[in-house]
């Protein structure tokens, strides 16, 4: 709650700041507020499961709308994170003031309400305000037409799926009459428990599904990412592949979970199939580009494929194995987006071959592209093993089939990831770019891969934390 | 536990301590290699498992557990012997610090696999040994290295992810609280069309990983473009993780599927010695016949181990350690002579014992040794598995013993040509001595191929309780089956 008050009111602030000023004049603020409201949340944690809430908050917080629970405060967690270190690694943008970092801040507000709501009119209200501030940072590098398509496709599929989101919504209403997780729940254990097969209900699942389907870019729905991903600028890039799929996710999870748990023979399947469809196109896909961001693209529709596993499992285990897989995901791709950034040379031709004889020039560096890689192919000990074999575990016992597919798409993508070893360390003599590090990148990285390292290793350290109500 | 932990981190010193590196990790590596002899001092085989390190670590289901038996001691004394052996192959001043590190972080992996008795664990530095070897073998292999090391890890990938599945069925399946840990998973009751599924998934990692025939596809490839010392890590080591896994993990895990699995496997194990045999003897390139040779090698291996029997498992196990020493010894010795001539086609070399008197006797043992010559370290461990397929199925040990003749027929072949008749190579005057590190290495596994060659039961009575009591526990689950 507080999280996103202080972000709100920090977004205008940086605003105001830097109306005059250069983009990177108001950077330590927008860090500073995103710091400070990720502070809150294991104070806010600490005080849920005490039950310490303050008055002030049950007095004029409408609780039927937005609900912090502890499930929500980790997605939060997350997505705070994931944003602070895309503002503080991402190349700086030179043309605008703080325009566009306010934009960020609001995104991450919208995403904040996702992970949080417990009412539909506010999760299509958190979806339009991570959206929209996409839409123009999309385009914001003007004179690329790249970047412009991609603002155009983005903005004209975006707000489509988003009101097919909101008819799904209705259908909802009318075969339900609610619009609150609690009575959604309550209504769908009753249609549950009785063997009513309401069809509103039935066809407002199956368009909410697509809506959702379409945000975290799922197959058949994921056509629109690739080009996206590729055309717009590389910090707006990197914060729809974390930031904005960790609050899809969390949303996505929340509301399948909290609200439609009852009625899970209605829609399982379909998720099944489309996880299924979704790791195998996205992977095989993913093969066949040239360039690497686009690979990355198509590795992060498959990596929606996984992650979409943990609303097939039981609440426990697929929110566990969500979250550490979000914070795998997150973490790898931010150090792997930075690398690509770094060696681009400003140009924006993403070929493998700007990886060539990396090895043999930055050894930090290629610390971190050996770490981040294994950590999205699922290698043991890094987070991304973790967060598979949490995910892998968690519908073993129901959906074997799945498991198979999803282990031979993770065979596929080492084809794929591993080629850019051949580029950074196969190529003999070469020198390859020379990556410029100062202290706060050199921090941050090493951070991430702190981060991808503990979690591969420890996974306890997320997964021992107490939460209430079980999901 | 620090078996595991000593050689990981002296790697990762030794990955940045530039030129003291090969000093740290060959440090890392004997103190290693003290460690498990001093295990060895302390063991009880009659007792089963032994040092048991057990803490919870992924969850309350998943430790971290470690623990030796007569088998898995064996094995890790092989590993901790075989990798000094291999540094010291590498200890040439012009390899870059990486190599060390890797070499020794890879010692580190395989001392886990041989220690865990989590089945996630297992897995875990299952994975985590072939990361070291991938770069080993892109970063320093020769041809269309990319393409060979890519096509290596996919195979060996794809296998572990069989292995991973299969791990997770029968851990669904253990009753509450579920846990991964070997016991929970053994006891794991399975119909037998379960058993044959999750078995396939092990096999498929167990297969790739040995290679049994089928599977194959990746070896010679990978061994002949490796780096020698990249070589000596595949066949020396790794492939025992594929025999090891057979006998800990594939046999006792799913005894349901054995009578379905293990006819073929040793019906595909013969066929890979006849097979590889054949390809050995038509090889020009030393390297590639060593390559096949251990294809061959392991084929019977694995059909001994896939008999079941006592004398089977017992074979395998001391075929599976001097098999270990003589590929490195060879894959050394064709080491110095590439450094020295630059070339290892058979028809270019040549005359080289007259240049090198005490070479050419070091090596000749190691042939020996790879030949079962009586008296050196391959030949009880051959015998013992010959008759163990042989009382299997007659016709196939009949098959499987033409493994003598036609590893005599190769092994003499890179012998003789290589060594004896004309010189054929102008730059054989300059064959010089050995350096120290290649004479140390070289003798230390010459001794181990003639001390073992006449003192097998010394290994034989550190495994043999063990042995008996896997099978005990492979016939009770049977039993209960039936």
């Amino acid at each position: 709650m507080k999280s996103l008050l202080i972000i709100f009111l920090g977004a205008i602030a940086v605003l105001f700041f830097g109306i005059k000023r250069p983009e990177r004049k108001s950077l330590p603020i927008a860090l500073l507020v995103l710091i400070a409201a990720l502070v809150f949340i294991p104070l806010d944690w600490i005080a849920f499961i005490h039950k310490h809430v303050p008055d002030w908050q049950i007095k004029y917080v409408p609780t039927n709308m937005l609900s912090w629970d502890t499930p929500a405060l980790a997605f939060s967690g997350v997505l705070i994170l994931a944003a602070i270190f895309v503002l503080g690694l991402f190349s700086k943008n030179k043309l605008h003031g703080a325009d566009l970092l306010g934009l960020m801040l609001f995104s991450v507000c919208g995403g904040l309400l996702m992970t949080s709501f417990s009412n539909l009119i506010m999760l299509f209200l958190g979806i339009e305000c991570l959206s929209i501030p996409l839409y123009v940072l999309a385009g914001s590098r003007k004179s690329d037409l790249g970047s412009n398509e991609a603002a155009v496709k983005y903005f004209l599929l975006g707000s489509f799926s988003t009101a097919v989101f909101l008819l799904g919504c209705a259908f909802i209403y009318g075969g339900t009459g609610s619009l609150d997780l609690d009575s959604l729940a309550r209504a769908t254990n009753m249609l549950g428990h009785m063997g009513i097969k309401s069809q509103l209900v039935m066809a407002g699942l199956l368009i909410l599904m697509v809506g959702m389907f379409f945000k975290i870019a799922a197959f058949p729905f994921h056509f629109w990412s690739p080009d996206v991903y590729d055309g717009s600028p590389n910090r707006a890039t990197v914060f729809m592949a974390t930031v904005v799929k960790i609050a899809a996710f969390a949303a996505f999870f929340r509301l399948f979970h909290y609200a439609f748990n009852d009625i899970k023979g209605w829609w399982a399947m379909t998720i099944a199939v489309v996880s299924a469809a979704t790791i195998l196109f996205g992977n095989i896909a993913a093969l066949r580009q040239q360039s690497m961001k686009r690979t990355l693209a198509y590795s992060s529709v498959a990596h929606a494929g996984y992650m979409l596993m943990a609303i097939l499992a039981s609440p426990f285990d697929g929110f566990w194995a969500l979250l550490v897989y979000l914070v795998a995901y997150a973490f790898s791709s931010l150090s792997i987006f930075f690398l690509l950034d770094r060696t681009s040379n400003g140009n924006e031709g993403f070929s493998f071959d700007n990886f060539n004889g990396f090895g043999r020039t930055n050894k930090f560096g290629s610390l971190v592209l050996v770490i981040g890689l294994f950590s999205m192919a699922g290698i043991p000990l890094t987070a991304g093993f973790a967060g598979k074999f949490g995910l892998f575990n968690s519908i073993i016992g129901t959906y074997p089939w799945l498991l198979v597919i999803a282990l031979l798409g993770s065979a596929i993508s080492i084809a794929y990831y591993f080629k850019v070893f051949k580029n950074a360390f196969f190529g003999g003599e070469q020198q390859g770019t020379k990556l410029e590090l100062n202290l706060m990148d050199t921090v941050m990285l090493g951070l991430a891969v702190l981060v991808i390292l503990t979690v591969g290793i420890w996974p306890t350290v997320i997964t021992g934390l107490q939460i209430i109500p079980a999901p | 536990m620090e078996l595991i932990l000593i050689p990981i981190l002296s790697g990762l010193i030794a990955a940045w301590a530039g030129k003291w590196s090969r000093w740290i990790a060959l440090l890392g590596s004997i103190i290693t290699g003290v460690l498990v002899v001093t295990l060895w001092s302390q063991f009880d085989p009659t007792k089963g498992f032994q040092f048991i390190f057990d803490k919870p670590w992924f969850s309350s289901a998943i430790h971290f557990k470690t623990g030796i038996d007569g088998i898995g001691l064996l094995l890790l004394l092989l590993i901790n012997f075989l990798t000094p052996v291999i540094l010291l192959s590498a200890f040439g001043k012009d390899k870059q610090s990486l190599v060390f590190a890797l070499i020794v972080a890879m010692q580190g992996a395989l001392n886990g696999v041989f220690l865990a008795l989590d089945g996630l664990m297992f897995y875990i530095f299952w994975e985590l040994a072939l990361i070291p070897i991938y770069f080993i073998a892109g970063m320093w292999g020769e041809g269309d290295r990319f393409k060979t090391t890519i096509r290596f890890f996919i195979y060996t990938f794809i296998g572990s992810l069989g292995l991973l599945a299969s791990l997770l069925y029968l851990y669904s399946k253990t009753p509450d609280p579920s846990s991964f840990s070997w016991e929970a998973l053994v006891a794991v009751k399975l119909s037998v069309k379960e058993a044959i599924a999750v078995g396939a998934g092990l096999l498929l990692a167990f297969a790739v990983k040995i290679p049994i025939l089928p599977f194959h596809g990746w070896q010679p490839k990978t061994y002949v473009e490796a780096p020698s010392f990249g070589s000596m890590l595949l066949s020396g080591i790794m492939l025992k993780m594929g025999l090891y896994g057979l006998i800990r993990w594939f046999m006792p895990l799913v005894p349901e599927a054995l009578s379905f699995y293990n006819p073929i496997i040793v019906t595909l194990g013969i066929a890979g010695v006849i097979y590889g045999a054949y390809i050995a003897i038509r090889k020009k390139d030393l390297k590639g016949i060593v390559a096949y040779s251990s294809l061959s090698h392991v084929g019977l291996i694995a059909a001994g181990i896939a008999t079941l029997s006592f004398t089977g498992l017992q074979g395998g196990l001391l075929q599976m350690l001097s098999h270990g020493v003589n590929a490195v010894g060879l894959f050394f010795a064709i080491d110095i002579i590439e450094r020295r001539l630059h070339t290892r086609t058979l028809n270019q070399l040549g005359g080289i014992a007259k240049v090198a008197p005490l070479f050419s006797v070091l090596f000749i043992i190691l042939v020996f040794g790879a030949t079962a010559v009586p008296f050196t370290n391959g030949f009880p461990g051959e015998l013992l598995l010959l008759k163990s397929i042989f009382s299997f199925h007659a016709w196939q040990g009949i098959i499987a013993g033409l493994t003598i003749i036609l590893c005599a027929v190769y092994m003499l072949r890179l012998f003789q040509f290589s060594m004896f008749g004309k010189a054929n190579n102008d730059q054989l005057t300059s064959f010089g001595a050995l350096q120290w590190h290649e004479a140390l290495g070289m003798m230390v596994l010459v001794l181990f191929v003639v001390f073992f060659g006449l003192f097998p039961q010394t290994l034989l009575d550190i495994s043999g309780p063990s042995i008996q009591q896997l099978q005990q526990v492979i016939e009770q689950s049977k039993e209960v089956l039936s």
